[in-house]
C-alpha cells in the first residue's frame, strides 16, 4: 500500500516542488513587471521616442479609460463571439475527420494528400479570396477560425487514433464488449488526450487568427480596433487593445488547461 | 391582477417607442429608405463622405448607407465584385489595375486629389543626415512606400527619374504609414513616401531629424485624383437611380467640404470615423482634395506612369471605366 504522502519523505519533495512551483509563478511574474519598468523607463527616459512606444503608465490609463467606456469590452466581446464559433466548427470538423480517417484506409488514401497539401498555407493570404466567396463579415472571419484550428485537431485526432494499442481493443473483444462500450470506454479515452493538444495548440492559434482576419477586414472586434487605433496614431490605445489580447489569451489557456484536467482525469492523474 | 386600460397601453407603448429614439414618422420614413452597404477607407481622404453621412446628405436622398471600413485595394474589389458592398472606395491605381484583370468596374464619382507642393498632402520625407534632396541622391538609399505598385510607390520613382536619378536601381520597400517614421527615425530607411496626417504629425514631432524635400502625388502628377467611388457594371445597370442619387449626395458633401476643410463641422465627423485626435487634424499641414469629377486625361497619366514601372501591362481604357455621375 502507498504510504500517505504527508508521513514519507515523498512530503518533502512535495512541499519543495509546490514552494517552488509557486516561487516560480513569483518570478515569473516579476519578470513581467521588471519587463514593463523597463518600458516605463525607455519611454520616459527619451531612449526611445516614438508614438508607436508609449509609456506603460499611459498604456494602462488608456485600457481603463478605453475599458470603462465599453470600447474594449465590445471590441473584444465581437471578437471572442466569432472565435468561439469557428473554434467549434473547426474542431468538431477536424476531430470527426480525424476519426474517420483513422478508421478507413480509403478515406485516408483519399483525403489526407489533399488535407496535407491544405495544411501548410498561411492563412493570412487566404483572407482576400475568402472575401470573394463570405465576405467582409463574420462568415468570413468564422471560416478562417475554423480553417485554423481545423488542422492541428485533425493531425492530432488521427495520429491518436492511430495509437491506440491493438491489445486494448483485443482485451476489450476478449470480454464481449459491444461496439459501442468499446468506442466509449476504450477508443474515445485513448483518443481524447490527442485532441485535447490539438484543441490547445488550436486555441492560441485562433485567437491570432481572429485578430488577424479583423485586422485585414471589417468594423469590429480586437484586430479592427487595433489597426484604427494604429492609423489614428494613438499608441497607448493600441498597446492598451494587445495588453487585453494577451491577457485574453493567457485566461483562455488557463481556462482551457482546467478544463482538460477535469475532462481527462484519468489522464491527468498517469502523467 | 390589476387591469390595465388601453390608454395605458398606448402611453407605455408611446413611452417606449420614445426610450428607443423612434418615433411612428420615423418608422414609416425608415421604410422607405433604400439601404446600401458602402466600403470605406477610414483616413483623411473619406472625409467629405464622413460629412455627407453626419450630416444627413445621404438620408436626404433616401439613402440609408452603411458603412463598411477597409483597407482599400484589393480585398475592398474583391467585397465589390462578390456583392458584399455595393459602393466601394478604393484608389484609382487599383481600379485601373482592377479593369485589366478583367473586372467590370465604374468609377462613378471622385472622392480625393491632390495638389501640388506646397498644397500637397503627400510628399517625400526623409531623414535629415541621409543627404538627400533629390532623386539623384538616393543611389545605395532605401526608400519606403506604404504599399508597393501603388500611387505613392509610382510617385516615388517618377520623383526620383525627375529629379535626375534612376529609379530602376532605388531600393523601394513596403513600410506603411504608421511604421514610417520610426523606420527613418530608426535609420532603417532614409526617404519615405508619407501622406497626411502622418507628415504633419511626423514633422511637428521630429522637425529637427525630419524634413520634407519634395511634395509626391500632386506634385508628380499634378492635381491628380487618389480615390474614387467604385461599383460593378451589373449592379450599375440594375440600380442606375440609386447610384445616381448616392453620387448626388456625396458630390454635395463634397462641395461643403472642399470650402469648409478646418471647420468644426468637417473636423467632428472625420475624428469620430477615424479615430483621429481632432487636434492633429487641426494641425495639418495640408488636406486632400474632396473631389467630385474623374478626368479621364488624369486616368491616362496615372495609367501611363503604371505602365512605365511595370505596376500595369496595357494603358487603362480610362473613359469606359467612368460613369457619367464622374464625368465633368
Amino acid at each position: 500500500m502507498t504510504p500517505p504522502l504527508n508521513d514519507s519523505p515523498y512530503a518533502a519533495v512535495a512541499a519543495f516542488c509546490n514552494t517552488n512551483a509557486r516561487g516560480g509563478g513569483r518570478l515569473g511574474l516579476w519578470l513581467i513587471v521588471g519587463l514593463l519598468l523597463l518600458w516605463e523607463l525607455s519611454a520616459r527616459s527619451g531612449l526611445i521616442t516614438s508614438g508607436n512606444w508609449p509609456p506603460v503608465s499611459d498604456i494602462l490609463r488608456a485600457a481603463g479609460r478605453d475599458l470603462a467606456k465599453g470600447e474594449l469590452v465590445s471590441a473584444l466581446g465581437g471578437t471572442l463571439y466569432r472565435m468561439v464559433i469557428g473554434f467549434a466548427l473547426g474542431a468538431a470538423t477536424g476531430a470527426a475527420l480525424g476519426a474517420l480517417l483513422s478508421l478507413s484506409r480509403l478515406a485516408r488514401l483519399t483525403l489526407e494528400p489533399t488535407i496535407e497539401l491544405l495544411r501548410p498555407l498561411p492563412i493570412p493570404a487566404l483572407i482576400p479570396p475568402l472575401i470573394l466567396f463570405l465576405g467582409l463579415d463574420d462568415p468570413m472571419k468564422i471560416a478562417v477560425v475554423a480553417f485554423t484550428v481545423f488542422f492541428p485537431v485533425f493531425v492530432n485526432t488521427l495520429h491518436g487514433a492511430l495509437a491506440i494499442e491493438p491489445t486494448y481493443r483485443a482485451v476489450a473483444a476478449t470480454f464481449g464488449s459491444s461496439w459501442l462500450t468499446t468506442l466509449s470506454s476504450v477508443l474515445i479515452p485513448a483518443t481524447l488526450p490527442y485532441v485535447f493538444a490539438g484543441l490547445r495548440i488550436s486555441l492560441g492559434l485562433a485567437f491570432v487568427s481572429v485578430v488577424a482576419a479583423e485586422m485585414v477586414a471589417g468594423d469590429s472586434g480586437i484586430g479592427y480596433y487595433i489597426t484604427s487605433m494604429q492609423y489614428a496614431g494613438r499608441g497607448a490605445d493600441m498597446f492598451a487593445a494587445l495588453f487585453l489580447v494577451g491577457l485574453s489569451g493567457y485566461v483562455m489557456n488557463r481556462a482551457f488547461l482546467v478544463l482538460e484536467r477535469r475532462i481527462l482525469f484519468w489522464h491527468s492523474q498517469s502523467i | 391582477m390589476a387591469r390595465i386600460s388601453r390608454r395605458q397601453v398606448t402611453k407605455l407603448l408611446g413611452a417606449g417607442l420614445a426610450g428607443v429614439g423612434v418615433s411612428a414618422p420615423a418608422v414609416w420614413a425608415q421604410s422607405n429608405m433604400i439601404q446600401l452597404r458602402v466600403g470605406v477607407v477610414p483616413v483623411l481622404d473619406a472625409g467629405a463622405f464622413f460629412v455627407a453621412q453626419a450630416h444627413g446628405y445621404f438620408a436626404r436622398e433616401r439613402l440609408e448607407i452603411t458603412i463598411t471600413p477597409t483597407p482599400g485595394g484589393g480585398p475592398s474589389m474583391a467585397a465589390l465584385v462578390a456583392g458584399q458592398l455595393q459602393i466601394s472606395m478604393s484608389t484609382v491605381t487599383t481600379m485601373i489595375q482592377s479593369q485589366q484583370e478583367g473586372l467590370n468596374l465604374m468609377i462613378v464619382s471622385g472622392v480625393s486629389g491632390s495638389r501640388p507642393f506646397p498644397n500637397d498632402y503627400s510628399a517625400v520625407m526623409v531623414r535629415k543626415d541621409s543627404g538627400i534632396k533629390t532623386g539623384k541622391d538616393v543611389t545605395g538609399k532605401t526608400g519606403a512606400s506604404h504599399l508597393l505598385q501603388n500611387l505613392p510607390w509610382v510617385c516615388t520613382r517618377l520623383w526620383i527619374d525627375n529629379t535626375g536619378g534612376d529609379s530602376s536601381k532605388a531600393n523601394i520597400i513596403e513600410v506603411h504609414f504608421p511604421q514610417q517614421e520610426d523606420a527613418l527615425l530608426s535609420g532603417r530607411v532614409d526617404y519615405v513616401a508619407t501622406n497626411e496626417p502622418f507628415m504633419s504629425a511626423s514633422i511637428s514631432a521630429h522637425s529637427d531629424k525630419l524634413g520634407i524635400v519634395s511634395g509626391l502625388m500632386g506634385t508628380m502628377l499634378p492635381n491628380t485624383i487618389v480615390a474614387a467611388f467604385a461599383v460593378t457594371g451589373d449592379f450599375l445597370e440594375k440600380n442606375k437611380e440609386v447610384v445616381e442619387a448616392f453620387c448626388r449626395a456625396y458630390q454635395s458633401a463634397a462641395d461643403w467640404a472642399q470650402a469648409n476643410k478646418k471647420s468644426p463641422d468637417m473636423i467632428e465627423p472625420i475624428a469620430t470615423f477615424t479615430k483621429l485626435p481632432q487636434e492633429r487634424l487641426k494641425a495639418l499641414m495640408a488636406w486632400p482634395e474632396f473631389i467630385k469629377t474623374v478626368d479621364p486625361g488624369n486616368l491616362d497619366r496615372i495609367g501611363e506612369a503604371m505602365k512605365r514601372y511595370g505596376a500595369l501591362k496595357d494603358m487603362p481604357d480610362s473613359k469606359a471605366l467612368i460613369y457619367k455621375t464622374a464625368l465633368a
